[in-house]
């Protein structure tokens, strides 16, 4: 599956570049985070309690940002799984500057996903991802408004 | 495999059904006809504790007129609309969505209101609930209130229903109006790839009103409000018609799956909206 994103930030790359790798921020904003956890320099340990209306899983995965090339572009590998199903992908994310102040941060993601939730719910897994997906950045949004600078 | 372990009531009056929802909050949930909620239960996709069986609460089923609007009761059959006389006659546009859904017995089980409660993206009702303007009836321990149908799909699987609230009507006002559904049917799932309901109504030669609803899509489904504005006012022609539908499909952030890529359920929104409006206005 794939899956694509954009979002404005009212902040310069700069700024957006460090909450997005803070994991505070990560723990805070990633929907339905129980523990976030680093194993090794960029990489973590992951629950996640995740519910969209009756159906509610909880997953355990491991998160490793790789490619970094400050404050421009990274790769998010993901890989999970739970009861319902699992997945593993990777995001390749990348932010550019919107005139002085603000960043575009643009996701391109492709993901694998099996298990039982494809069996009834296929058609619900790229909406789904994407709902996470918007919900994790809006998160971030308000993180980064409410941090000072 | 089996479902996790639940309770089970069956209550027989609304209030007692809003009692037990507030009591057990996140753990409870709603039972209609069950064809959405058990299959996901016995993949332990769900898990409620709680099972709120609404089919003895008397008073949610069935069809009526209220002045003008077109009232059916949340736990009304997808059969029983498809076969009601008062839906052929007086909203042609769900009486040709009902026969859309699922196959016979799904048709025999599954409620309407489950279906808007449960929002599938790809399910079929909420094509037309949005093309006709519905009002839905909630009630809930604090009353009741009514969604208009814009406002009550808020994402998959999420609906501006609270965890306490039971959906207990759907409202139709002007339901007469002409209307036609054109669906791309996935074939193992019987659900849309994508779904356009159009209800209108033309005066001394023009659109005077129209609604098209589109499922399918999206994450959730959403009114084609920049092809409404192209037709609103205007003669209903093979041209005006073609300059709607090549708009059908502005805003629509189209999911992209196994089954259809963004831009062929994009190409599906504009067909299908020009054969259910060529349909809908006799053009
Ligand atoms: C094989 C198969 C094929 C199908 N094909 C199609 C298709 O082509 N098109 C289509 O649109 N649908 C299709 N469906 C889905 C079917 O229409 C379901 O019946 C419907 O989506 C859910 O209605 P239900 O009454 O069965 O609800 P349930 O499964 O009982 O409940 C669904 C959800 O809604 C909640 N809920 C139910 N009623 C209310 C209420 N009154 N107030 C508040 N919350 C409520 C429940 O708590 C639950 O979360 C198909 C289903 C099956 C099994």
């Amino acid at each position: 599956m794939r899956i694509e994103g954009s979002y404005r930030f009212d902040a310069p790359p700069e700024r957006v570049w460090a909450v997005l790798q803070d994991p505070a921020a990560l723990a805070a904003c990633i929907p339905g985070c129980q523990t976030l956890e680093p194993v090794a320099e960029h990489e973590f340990a992951a629950t996640l309690s995740v519910g969209v209306a009756a159906f509610k899983g909880t997953y355990n995965g491991r998160v490793r940002v790789a490619e970094l090339d400050p404050p421009h572009r990274y790769d998010l590998h993901v890989e999970g799984s739970g009861r319902t199903g699992f997945v593993k992908g990777v995001g390749h994310i990348s932010l550019e500057p919107d005139g002085g102040s603000a960043t575009q941060v643009k996701v391109v993601g492709d993901a694998q996903v099996g298990g039982p939730v494809l069996s009834v719910a296929s058609r619900l897994v790229v909406p789904t991802a994407k709902m996470l997906m918007n919900q994790f950045f809006a998160a971030m949004q308000r993180w980064l408004r409410a941090s000072p600078m | 495999m089996y479902p996790a372990p639940f309770r089970y009531h069956a209550p027989r009056s609304l209030d007692e059904a809003i009692r037990l929802l507030a009591e057990h909050g996140d753990e409870a949930k709603i039972l209609a006809g069950g064809h959405s909620l058990l299959p996901a239960m016995r993949l332990r996709l769900a898990q409620p504790k709680v099972l709120v069986d609404i089919g003895r609460v008397p008073d949610l089923s069935g069809i009526r007129l209220d002045g003008g609007t077109l009232v059916i009761g949340a736990m009304t059959t997808h059969r029983e609309i498809e076969r009601s006389s008062a839906v052929k006659e007086r909203c042609p546009l769900l009486a040709e969505v009902a026969p859309h859904i699922g196959d016979v017995q799904v048709r025999h089980r599954g409620t309407i209101g489950g279906s808007l409660a449960h929002a599938d993206p790809a399910s079929d009702w909420p094509a037309a609930i949005l093309a006709l303007d519905a009002g839905l009836k909630v009630i809930g321990p604090n009353g009741e209130r009514t969604i208009p149908a814009r406002d009550f799909f808020v994402d998959v699987l999420t609906t501006a229903l609270a965890p306490d609230e039971v959906l207990a009507e759907i409202r139709i006002p002007r339901p007469g109006r002409a209307g036609a559904y054109e669906k791309a049917r996935n074939r193992a799932s019987g659900f849309a790839v994508v779904g356009v309901a159009v209800a209108a109504e033309q005066q001394d030669g023009k659109v005077a009103s129209i609604g098209i609803g589109i499922t399918g899509a999206a994450g959730r489904p959403a009114r084609a409000e920049a092809a409404e504005q192209v037709l609103l006012g205007r003669p209903a022609s093979p041209d005006t018609l073609s300059e709607a539908a090549a708009q059908a499909a502005v805003g629509l952030d189209c999911t992209p799956d196994l089954h259809a890529s963004a831009e062929y359920r994009r190409h599906l929104v504009q067909i299908l909206t020009r054969r259910a409006l060529s349909r809908a206005l006799g053009v």
